[in-house]
């Protein structure tokens, strides 16, 4: 930490970068060294000037900041990106880290959080903006062991069921009055979402999950 | 000579009109010599009137009509009549032709030809419905002879050929003689004498092998005699006329007897033998002197005139020729009578009463003229018919004709109006069902140009929204952003009193609430996600997002996404799950949603259910959000499958083909 921090900022946003550069500059041992308004320009500057930490945007006029942001990990591993964006959807977020990125930031966060993110990144830690919903962020996802009953939606039940009663794609279109690609549709999400290859097996794994 | 062959002529003539009432219709071959104090006569008279009217009375008034006819003619027919009207009466089929075929017997002796002829015609249409076959060929036979009475033999001798080949068909060859011998008579009276020959040769030939009929035979040789004498072979016809007598007097028929006697007395006056001629002539007179046979007793009575004209025996000849006058004025037999006009008025001229041979003349010119002018009438008639026949025959062929040509011509109009109709039966569907098409095809067009309306109008909406949003966020969205950096700044450079730093505060919460603000009214304009990393990530954010205000447990799941869709499509679909999800917000009450995307081939589904108050699907008013959700699916070409009920959740299934 006795080093000081070069900082690359990049914003289409000529406002946004010098409010963060401001708002930098008041945090000890940062320094802005470079700031572009696109990704191409950000590339740019970096062949030329060392840095150790680097703002990136999602909304440039050339090119997204994920994509920026892949680019200049794979070519300056040592630096580390820190996305701030006005967006905290989880497609963002879950892309930008993708990416490479080491922590995200909303860009209503305040110099506490902007420095807090910026520590723990020079730690080699990563870092959440506490704003982002990190429950949703949890997937659903089942562990190794036993294979977990899959939701299904209420007609695909209905489909099982009939699937089950022994009836055909046919039968079942007529009986749920529903077209017969719908009804293929359907067995088709079962056969994915219980994990089968066909529908005997289908039945079989339904079954033992006391399905039917 | 010339004298000779005009009376020889004259006989013949005079043979001809005598025979005619001797042709024996086909019930009478019997002779019957009765008189009404016959025996069976009263017998006859008594049963029929203690019988019942019904076809044995019919049967018991022909027979004795039968009796009746050698008496009284009129008598005869009448009873005839009598089993005629009775069989009409009780429908007796068999009676109605028996009445028939005695009445046309008595019709023909009275002359009544025309009469006869309608009558064996309907005869022959009884007979023909009647199962017993003889009876038609005994029809066609009398129906012959009344044509031969006609004087229309072509017809006459048609009929009893028919006749001829039914009897011997039907197994009744005793029949097919005597039919012979009648065509003979025919042709004779055709005046084709050496035509006749034959078939009377061939009858008599017939009847000698057969079962012996006196009458037929009798009649056959008389034919035969007839038929030589006509051709002028005296000596051959003289041997059947002396047999023909033999026969009559072994049968005692006065009838046959008074005609062969006398016919015999001209064929020897014919043959030269003055004597025995005037022999035969002189037993002839006595036999028919009383007789009813008027014809016959003229012959006689001319061939005594002849024959004592031929001897000199002027007073003799005068006597008889006076006779004859007699009878001929009584019975007006005027043809006779001319030559016996004559005759006399030449006597009388002999013996220079000329006075009364002027008035003999002048009758003789009298009737002379008028037979004469008779037979150019006759033969203007003849003439005439036949013109008219062949005429008629000519109009006939022509009506005929006309008639084909009228039928096709109808034919052709009616078939012309039966195509016509068709044609415009097939053209009238043809129009309505260019016409239905035509409408159909305008309702398709129309609703696929409001479907492209609609989906331009959503997808310029889309643009707008996406640009709008854009707008927003980045221009908007980033000043204010870099005001909150340069406020955050200023906040430690400068130095505020307490209440301005809480206002200073206060008014950097502000900002970010605006800036919040904006962001929400952007992404719902229009997720940056969706632009950029497609459906699949727009959904699960906005999951979250749902999940993250509302409190409920948001299921996400996708199969097989992971081509990327057509941006308007995905825009469709981002906000049809916007729009439901929403609703479930705002009025479901759940607690668990699930949102499923599925892709399969070229079929891509929403699924968004949700186990909240549900609806009833009856009742539903379509709101705002379900009908704009109803407008996207229509303008995607897709399907809508909305499960509900109260208390159970709903179940909504957006499915649209690629």
């Amino acid at each position: 930490m006795e080093q000081t921090m070069k900082i690359l900022l990049v914003d289409d946003h000529p406002l946004v970068l010098e409010g963060l550069k401001g708002l930098l500059a008041t945090i000890p041992r940062m320094k802005v060294v470079a700031m572009a308004g696109k990704g191409t320009d950000a590339l740019e500057l970096l062949k030329e000037t060392k840095v150790d930490l680097a703002f990136l945007d999602i909304n440039l006029p050339d090119m997204n900041g994920m994509d920026l942001c892949k680019k200049i990990t794979s070519k300056y591993p040592s630096v580390k990106c820190i996305a701030i964006s006005t967006f905290g959807e989880r497609s963002y977020v879950s892309r930008m880290i993708q990416n490479g990125a080491t922590a995200y930031l909303l860009k209503s966060a305040t110099k506490d959080e902007i420095e807090a993110a910026i520590h723990k990144v020079a730690a080699g830690e990563f870092y959440l903006s506490p704003d982002l919903n990190h429950q949703t962020l949890a997937k659903d996802n089942p562990g190794n062991g036993e294979k977990l009953v899959p939701i299904i939606t209420r007609r695909e039940k209905e489909v099982l069921l009939l699937i089950a009663n022994g009836l055909t794609n046919p039968d079942i279109a007529e009986k749920l009055f529903i077209s017969v690609t719908t009804v293929n549709s359907h067995r088709k999400s079962l056969l994915e979402k219980f994990e089968v290859n066909n529908t005997a097996l289908l039945i079989q794994q339904a079954g033992r999950m006391e399905l039917l | 000579m010339v004298n000779r062959t005009l009376k020889i002529k004259e006989l013949t003539l005079m043979r001809i009109r005598f025979l005619l009432p001797v042709l024996f219709m086909i019930h009478s071959f019997a002779m019957a010599q009765v008189v009404l104090s016959d025996p069976a006569g009263k017998s006859l008279r008594k049963q029929i009137r203690e019988s019942k009217p019904d076809s044995n009375r019919v049967k018991l008034c022909l027979q004795y009509g039968f009796l009746w006819e050698n008496q009284s003619l009129d008598s005869a027919g009448a009873w005839y009549l009598r089993a005629g009207s009775l069989s009409d009466k009780i429908n007796y089929p068999l009676g109605q032709i028996k009445f028939r075929s005695n009445y046309t017997y008595i019709l023909n002796l009275k002359g009544d030809f025309a009469e006869s002829v309608k009558r064996n015609q309907e005869c022959l249409e009884l007979a023909r419905k009647y199962p017993q076959l003889q009876y038609i060929n005994k029809s066609l036979t009398n129906l012959g002879i009344s044509y031969i009475y006609l004087g229309k033999y072509e017809e006459s001798i048609r009929y009893l050929q028919q006749a001829a080949d039914g009897f011997q068909k039907n197994g009744q060859a005793e029949m097919v003689p005597g039919i012979y011998s009648k065509m003979g008579k025919a042709m004779a009276a055709a005046g084709l004498p050496e035509k006749a020959l034959p078939y009377n040769l061939k009858a008599l030939e017939m009847q000698r092998t057969q079962a012996q009929d006196t009458i037929q035979l009798i009649e056959s040789l008389t034919g035969i005699f007839t038929n030589y004498t006509a051709l002028e072979k005296y000596r051959e016809a003289l041997p059947y006329l002396q047999e023909a007598r033999v026969l009559a007097e072994a049968i005692h028929s006065t009838m046959y007897m008074e005609e062969s006697i006398s016919f015999l007395g001209s064929a020897y006056r014919n043959l030269g033998q003055f004597d025995s001629s005037m022999k035969y002539h002189k037993r002839a007179y006595a036999l028919v002197r009383n007789s009813e046979n008027v014809m016959l007793k003229m012959t006689v009575l001319k061939g005594l005139t002849m024959l004592y004209h031929q001897a000199k025996d002027d007073k003799n000849e005068e006597r008889y020729t006076r006779e004859a006058i007699q009878l001929g004025e009584d019975e007006n037999l005027r043809e006779g009578l001319m030559g016996c006009y004559q005759q006399l008025g030449l006597l009388l001229a002999k013996k220079k009463d000329y006075q009364s041979a002027y008035n003999l003349m002048l009758k003789y010119q009298a009737i002379y003229d008028s037979v004469q002018s008779q037979s150019i009438k006759k033969q203007i008639v003849a003439l005439d018919s036949r013109y008219r026949n062949a005429e008629k025959e000519k109009q006939i062929l022509s009506l005929e004709n006309e008639r084909q040509k009228q039928k096709t011509y109808i034919f052709g109009l009616g078939a012309g109006l039966v195509a016509l109709a068709l044609i415009g039966f097939l053209g009238y569907r043809n129009m309505l069902n260019r016409k239905k098409i035509a409408e159909k095809e305008i309702v398709q067009l129309r609703q696929e140009r409001q479907l492209i309306a609609t989906n331009s109008i959503l997808k310029g909406q889309d643009e707008e929204r996406s640009r709008l949003a854009r707008d927003l966020h980045d221009g908007l969205g980033g000043m204010l952003s870099g005001l909150k950096f340069s406020l955050n700044n200023m906040k430690g450079n400068v130095i505020l009193d307490e209440e301005n730093a809480s206002v200073f505060e206060k008014s950097i919460g502000q900002l970010d609430d605006v800036i919040a603000e904006m962001r929400r009214v952007a992404h719902s304009m229009m997720p940056e996600a969706l632009v950029r990393f497609g459906l699949k990530e727009a959904t699960e954010d906005l999951c979250d997002q749902v999940a993250k205000t509302s409190g409920m447990q948001v299921h996400f799941q996708v199969i097989g996404m992971d081509e990327e869709l057509e941006k308007s499509l995905s825009a469709a679909l981002y906000r049809i799950g916007q729009e439901l999800l929403n609703n479930i917000v705002k009025h479901a009450g759940a607690t668990e949603v699930q949102v499923q995307l599925v892709r399969d081939e070229n079929q891509v589904s929403l699924t968004i259910e949700d186990n909240g108050k549900g609806f009833d699907l009856q009742k539903l008013k379509p709101g705002v959000g379900l009908t704009s959700i109803q407008n996207r699916v229509e303008a995607l070409g897709g399907r809508l499958d909305i499960q509900s009920g109260p208390e159970s959740g709903t179940s909504i299934l957006v499915e649209i083909t690629v």
